[in-house]
């Protein structure tokens, strides 16, 4: 589904991404770890098109991204969905408008329609009765459900997560994660979620990815992860 | 040393200077683009005409009362000198109609209106909402950009015969109360004075105001970054710049158009 080799990419010759290379098969869930600055976000951004690599390529679905098209890019990107970190809800939106937003732009179903797989699709992340409500009359955890309807609401096959449990609770981290659990399993999507909480990490994701300073220190299940002899990885764990 | 380091930020500056216009004339070539193709949101721009002339509306209007009223004081005072007293209401409407109205309401709409598009644009740069918009397949330049700048272009000049119109009105009031001019002769001199030429004359400018203004503002608010701190700068950025667009524009396209039109 998505294959990243050799990837590379500086800012100002400083280095953000050194050779890295991975899969994700359709339908896993892939958690990329790392303390801040090692380059998940920027990682991330490549797979969406908002960065492109210095070297190295991006394929999805067995397509080259690099030769994309400003419309091959329209038709991926309504196929991905992308949580960021702070939500990036609309402001000026109530939370009805923001999730049907996609709707109304990508897709030629009528008001009715629209509503009902509006309140769907918030009823599955858990999130009734604030429709009408605006992103800053809600919790930061409350936003993230709603970035996250929002993100999946035209059956995204693929699903990108900068770090969705940033500024939560432990509480709220649990829950936030298990809803990006049930939503991926929900909807089969290939889910790549960049983190820096191990503990929701390793109980949601298929295989785990963990970087240092811009390179790939590790890849593999839990239990791979957990039995490597990297002395970083340990560190990390620990 | 001092004089090479001088050089080098003069030079920075300019290079700095250069790309920007660059990058500003590419943003307004993707808003153009934009509109030539017929992608315009027109609910999205009867809202924003809404929100942007609903906040300047006020403060124009009493701008416009008050200087009406004292330019019919102070050109009473000067023309009762010469004993000409009744030609104040064709120099009060005059200064209004070819001069004050367009400028002045271009100035209130550049801080009030203006300042908003920057801070409101410029807030969802830096809270990631432009780049969303891109992400989830929306053009950001279509959705936020294009119903603004279009909604500028078309509210100043709606504002603009507003503020000509109240402050002739204010002018009325002192002309009849103070100087005690008959109120229907001072209608009769302030129509006879204000020829087609007086009023587009004036007119014509608020359309390229509304351009300077709107494009400014967006722009700034587009490529605004640094968080909240971000968006004071840029915003005060913009204002600042708005203002001087304003006034310069404004003294040449008064010279083009005395010298082509009178």
């Amino acid at each position: 589904m998505i294959k990243v080799s050799h990837l590379y990419k500086s800012f100002n010759s400083q280095a953000i991404l050194k050779d890295v290379s991975f899969e994700v098969k359709e339908g896993e869930i892939i958690a990329i770890l790392g303390q801040s600055g090692a380059g998940k976000s920027v990682l991330l951004k490549h797979l969406i098109g908002l960065l492109f690599p210095d070297q190295g390529s991006i394929e999805i679905d067995s397509r080259d991204i690099a030769k994309f098209s400003e419309q091959d890019w329209l038709l991926l990107r309504k196929k991905m969905g992308y949580l960021f970190q702070d939500g990036a809800l609309y402001d000026f939106m109530t939370i009805f408008e923001n999730t049907a937003f996609p709707l109304k732009e990508h897709t030629q179903l009528n008001k009715k329609e629209i509503g009902e797989k509006v309140r769907n699709t918030l009823s599955l992340v858990g999130l009734e009765g604030v429709e009408q409500k605006y992103p800053s009359q809600l919790s930061g955890g409350m936003q993230k459900r709603a970035a996250l309807a929002r993100a999946v609401i035209l059956n995204s096959k693929i699903l990108l997560c900068d770090e969705p449990t940033s500024g939560l609770d432990p509480v709220r981290s649990r829950d936030i994660t298990d809803v990006i659990l049930n939503i991926s399993r929900h909807f089969n999507t290939t889910t790549v979620i960049t983190s820096h909480d191990m503990k929701n990490s390793f109980r949601i994701a298929d295989r785990l990815i963990i970087m240092k300073d811009g390179s790939l220190v590790a890849q593999g299940t839990r239990e791979e992860i957990e039995s490597t002899d990297n002395d970083f990885v340990k560190e990390f764990l620990n | 040393m001092k004089k090479r380091i001088f050089l080098k930020h003069f030079f920075q500056s300019i290079v700095a200077g250069v790309a920007g216009l660059g990058n500003a004339l590419y943003f307004l070539g993707n808003v153009l683009g934009q509109i030539l193709r017929g992608k315009i949101r027109f609910s999205e721009v009867i809202k924003q005409i809404h929100e942007q002339g609903m906040q300047s509306v006020v403060v124009i209007a009493l701008t416009s009362i008050a200087s009406g009223v004292v330019l019919t004081l102070q050109g009473y005072v000067m023309l009762d000198r010469f004993g000409a007293k009744e030609k104040v209401a064709a120099l009060v409407a005059l200064s209004l109609v070819r001069e004050l109205s367009p400028v002045f309401s271009a100035l209130i709409f550049s801080g009030k209106a203006g300042a908003r598009l920057t801070a409101e644009l410029g807030a969802m740069n830096v809270n990631n909402q432009i780049v969303a918009t891109k992400v989830m397949g929306v053009d950001p330049i279509e959705f936020l950009v294009v119903p603004r700048m279009l909604a500028c272009f078309l509210v100043l000049p709606i504002l603009v015969v507003m503020s000509e119109i109240i402050g002739i009105a204010g002018g009325y009031l002192v002309g009849v109360f103070e100087a005690n001019i008959p109120g229907s002769f001072y209608i009769s001199q302030t129509l006879q004075s204000i020829d087609y030429v007086d009023f587009f004359s004036g007119f014509i400018k608020t359309f390229f105001f509304a351009f300077l203004i709107g494009w400014t503002c967006c722009y700034q608010g587009f490529v605004t970054k640094g968080g909240s701190l971000g968006v004071g700068r840029y915003t005060t950025k913009a204002v600042a710049l708005a203002y001087i667009l304003v006034v310069v524009s404004n003294t040449i396209l008064t010279k083009i158009i005395l010298t082509f039109w009178g």
